[in-house]
């Protein structure tokens, strides 16, 4: 009689224990879309902002008014540009605010922002800005030399009394405060002229970054401690309010300089769930959506109603290995790799968000070398290097991959089963490590032979990605140490002239190719935004910096 | 119970008695075994779980690891009974290959909690006084912890893998054997037969392996039974997290973990592993509960 109530008895504990399995989930792997219970309650929820709400349809025209509401994952942390580090509030900040240089939407291309023109000295050091007249600042203030000068003192100068906060980008990118510039003098109203202790190539590049674009000097001199939620540019939008964690409204600017967005009102919502998201953008109630789920782009592209942005191939996705440990010391062996990956097999796994890679540096970028052949996928050949080498029957060794998805990696562990097949179809057997994603960022130099790797650059500049790969610091990673590719590198970052500098990062992107120096895999993509079909003239970035200004919707 | 006289006698005539006493309670135990319903379900479970783990080799199953990245994901067929996963791998042929990985981690790591746990409860159980204490002590502070964190912790530490996370696993389970064995060494010690033995000048570590181990060892054996489910539940736990086996072995927390982001897409890929693993434990339970009324002789005679 006992043995029918124990079997219950155990049953519960066991559904129990399995759902504890269910729940220890890990985010280690790519967004994850099985949280759609959970978060249609809140997709369904009525907000304020909808777009439907909005006395929006006047007229389909370009300058129709009407509000656009973008949707992201996260909130702003900040809105005063010097002080953004991460994306979220770069989103923000973009649309209210302008730097002296910009990037050309939809493109990587530096163009004229708040400075018509500029010159630079032969030694690279001293750089003058013409800025474009009769711009004001969204509280009337008007944009000039001075307001220049405001902007980057308050940034360079730890003892400037509205210094007050990290300059986190500052202080990275121009090397502390002051840092490289050593000077900022202003000219004449309209002429502006900064000196530099080194030339600096990337120096045009940083400039149009979220964290170098202007702020009134008013605003911040009013009440510097809350001007991060009270922000003050010369964009075409400004600022209106920020419900934090909720949404960040702003209204066009009706004095801008430039083109008068379409929009009345521009949004940037937050909607942390990427199928809540999703949903929302199917209701209709947003316009655009960042961050789709891999299966939502598949039922976008199918949905009329909607359309799917692809940003450009951005993000590289390598394998990195040390040059210190034999075999892999030899080119051949590195080669042999190269040639035993099957690319292409492994883009089922990218859903359509990734090519093939060959170099550091994607098509997208100036620096790209167009002259290098795809490496191709040669198992025979593979396994002739080896026997060259030395290695007629392979060898075994310890393959790392990452316990996180990446843009370049969005699947890693399937990812590095499917390239140790590859590899041990040529006789390399390789055993599959992971470590938590702290430990494996510290450990990649030094601890594993041969890693999963990658990265992209997060300013318009080359330099950003590969002058950290092959420049000076190069002996932390994978102690690959070509004297010639260091001098090419250093001789581009302090050069100015983006000619001279695309053909010595391309003389040097031959050099690591035929050394072989990171195995390349992939060209990701940036990452897609799903939009509603009417969305016209919303250009992605690279950098998902993208703008609302020229956004307008078509019937 | 122990009538032999004479302190060289003694151990030459035991021997053969306690050998005599053992094999019928060994053959009593599987009648009563057999007679309840959740025990033959639960040897009938895992004789087929066993024999599918052993046998795999031979089976006519197709290669665990051979990738098909153009079937991938594809619904149970005739070819592949179960679908196939993420990277158009088998998954029929991989949950039976799952199971020599999870039998053999959960029997080996309870075999390692039993021993260390044997020895630890043995001693503290038979030297009493400060051993007792501070191994008990020792054994209270392990299990303060959280034991998953602690394995977790372990295998943080070590490196992931099988090897360790078989070893975290044994690890975490020590305190319980210890304390089991520490208990029923403590009545058995009580006993006029371990008395008898004392008073007749038997060694103490011969009194400890010869007379109080073997007629502790019952409860031992019965909670080891359940703790193989329970180990095969951690180690697919572990696996689920990314620290124990690694890809590409077919281990059944692993698969769940590589399959639970195609839940909508591909159901399949985690029905397999999750059944397994259900199937397995259930039994190990069903087993250790029959066998914990069989080696009870009062539930027996009743």
């Amino acid at each position: 009689m006992r043995p029918r109530i124990h079997i219950w008895a155990f049953l519960v504990p066991i559904l129990v224990l399995a759902g504890l399995i269910a729940c220890a989930g890990t985010p280690a792997q790519v967004t994850q879309p099985t949280q759609a219970p959970a978060s249609t309650a809140a997709a369904v929820e009525p907000t304020q902002v909808t777009a439907t709400s909005e006395p929006s349809s006047s007229t389909g025209e370009n300058k129709g008014g009407g509000t656009f509401i973008f949707a992201r994952a996260g909130d702003a942390i900040t809105l005063d540009p010097s002080q953004t580090k991460e994306n979220e509030s770069e989103t923000r900040v973009v649309q209210m605010f302008e730097g002296l240089v910009s990037v050309k939407p939809g493109t990587t291309e530096l163009v004229p922002g708040l400075a018509k023109d500029w010159q630079v000295s032969e030694d690279g050091k001293t750089w003058t800005f013409h800025l474009r007249e009769g711009v004001k600042f969204h509280d009337g203030t008007p944009f000039n030399a001075d307001a220049v000068k405001f902007n980057f003192d308050r940034m360079r100068l730890s003892d400037n009394p509205y210094h007050i906060g990290e300059f986190n980008v500052w202080k990275n990118m121009m090397g502390g405060f002051p840092g490289v510039m050593s000077d900022v003098k202003v000219i004449d109203e309209y002429t502006v002229e900064f000196t530099l202790e080194q030339a600096m190539g990337p120096f045009l590049a940083y400039l149009a970054g979220p964290a170098f674009l202007l702020s009134s000097p008013t605003a911040i001199q009013a009440d510097p401690e809350n001007y991060f939620k009270n922000p003050v540019g010369t964009g075409p939008y400004k600022f209106v309010e920020w419900v934090q964690g909720d949404r960040v409204v702003m209204e066009r600017f009706d004095d801008y300089w430039g083109e008068a967005p379409a929009f009345d009102r521009a949004i940037i919502r937050v909607i942390p769930d990427s199928t809540a998201r999703f949903l929302e953008l199917k209701a209709g109630t947003i316009h655009a959506m960042d961050d789709p789920n891999p299966d939502d782009i598949e039922l976008a592209k199918s949905d009329s109603d909607l359309q799917v942005l692809l940003r450009d191939y951005w993000p590289v996705g390598t394998i990195n290995v040390d040059h210190t440990i034999k075999p892999l010391d030899d080119v051949r062996v590195r080669w042999a790799i190269a040639h035993a990956i099957d690319r292409e097999g492994l883009m089922p796994l990218y859903n359509g968000m990734a090519i093939p890679g060959n170099q550091a540096q994607t098509p997208a970028s100036w620096a790209y070398n167009p002259d290098l052949a795809p490496i191709e996928y040669n198992p025979e050949k593979a396994k002739q290097l080896l026997a060259d080498a030395g290695y007629p029957d392979g060898f075994e060794m310890d393959f790392w991959y990452m316990p996180v998805a990446r843009p370049y990696y969005p699947k890693p562990a399937e990812i590095a089963q499917k390239m140790a097949a590859d590899l041990a179809a040529v006789g390399i057997k390789v055993n599959l490590k992971t470590e938590d994603w702290g430990a494996y960022m510290n450990d990649r130099a030094g601890k594993f032979p041969m890693w999963m790797f990658g990265g992209w650059a997060s300013v318009m500049d080359p330099s950003w990605l590969i002058y950290v790969y092959y420049g000076n610091k190069t002996a932390q990673e994978g102690n690959y140490d070509n004297a010639e590719v260091r001098d090419l590198m250093n001789k581009a970052q302090y050069s100015v002239d983006q000619e001279e500098r695309a053909k010595l990062y391309q003389q040097a992107a031959k050099l690591t190719y035929d050394d072989m120096a990171r195995i390349p895999v992939v060209f990701a993509r940036a990452g897609a935004i799903l939009a509603n079909a009417k969305v016209k003239g919303f250009p992605t970035s690279v950098l998902r910096q993208e703008r609302i200004a020229t956004a307008r919707f078509e019937e | 119970m122990i009538k032999s006289v004479g302190p060289i006698s003694t151990p030459v005539s035991l021997a053969p008695s306690e050998t005599r006493r053992e094999s019928s309670l060994v053959r009593d135990t599987w009648h009563a075994l057999l007679k309840s319903p959740s025990g033959r379900v639960g040897v009938l479970l895992l004789v087929i779980f066993i024999l599918l783990a052993v046998f795999a080799p031979i089976l006519p199953l197709q290669d665990p690891l051979a990738q098909d990245i153009a079937g991938r994901l594809m619904p149970p067929s005739a070819r592949h009974w179960f679908g196939t996963d993420e990277l158009g791998r088998d998954i029929l042929s991989r949950v039976i290959y799952g199971a020599r990985i999870s039998l053999t981690v959960g029997i080996v790591a309870v075999l390692i909690s039993m021993v260390l746990g044997g020895i630890v409860g043995l001693i503290a159980g038979t030297k009493g006084g400060v051993f007792d204490r501070v191994l008990m002590r020792l054994m209270d502070i392990m299990m303060g912890f959280p034991s998953m964190l602690l394995a977790i912790a372990i295998v943080a530490v070590r490196g992931p893998g099988l090897f360790n996370t078989l070893l975290a696993i044994g690890v975490i389970r020590v305190p319980i054997y210890a304390r089991l064995t520490r208990s029923t060494v403590l009545s058995v010690r009580q006993l006029e037969y371990v008395t008898a033995a004392q008073s007749i000048g038997v060694p103490s570590r011969r009194i400890m392996l010869r007379h109080i181990l073997p007629n502790s060892i019952s409860p031992i054996i019965v909670q080891g039974t359940m703790g193989i489910g329970t180990a095969i539940v951690e180690a697919a736990a572990l696996g689920f997290l990314g620290l124990g086996a690694q890809p590409p072995e077919p281990e059944w927390g692993a698969m769940l973990s590589s399959g639970y982001i195609y839940i909508l897409r591909a159901p399949w890929a985690l029905f397999a592993p999750g059944a397994a693993i259900f199937l397995t434990v259930l039994a190990f339970n069903l087993l250790g509960d029959a066998l914990r009324d069989a080696v009870d002789p009062r539930s027996r005679h009743n």
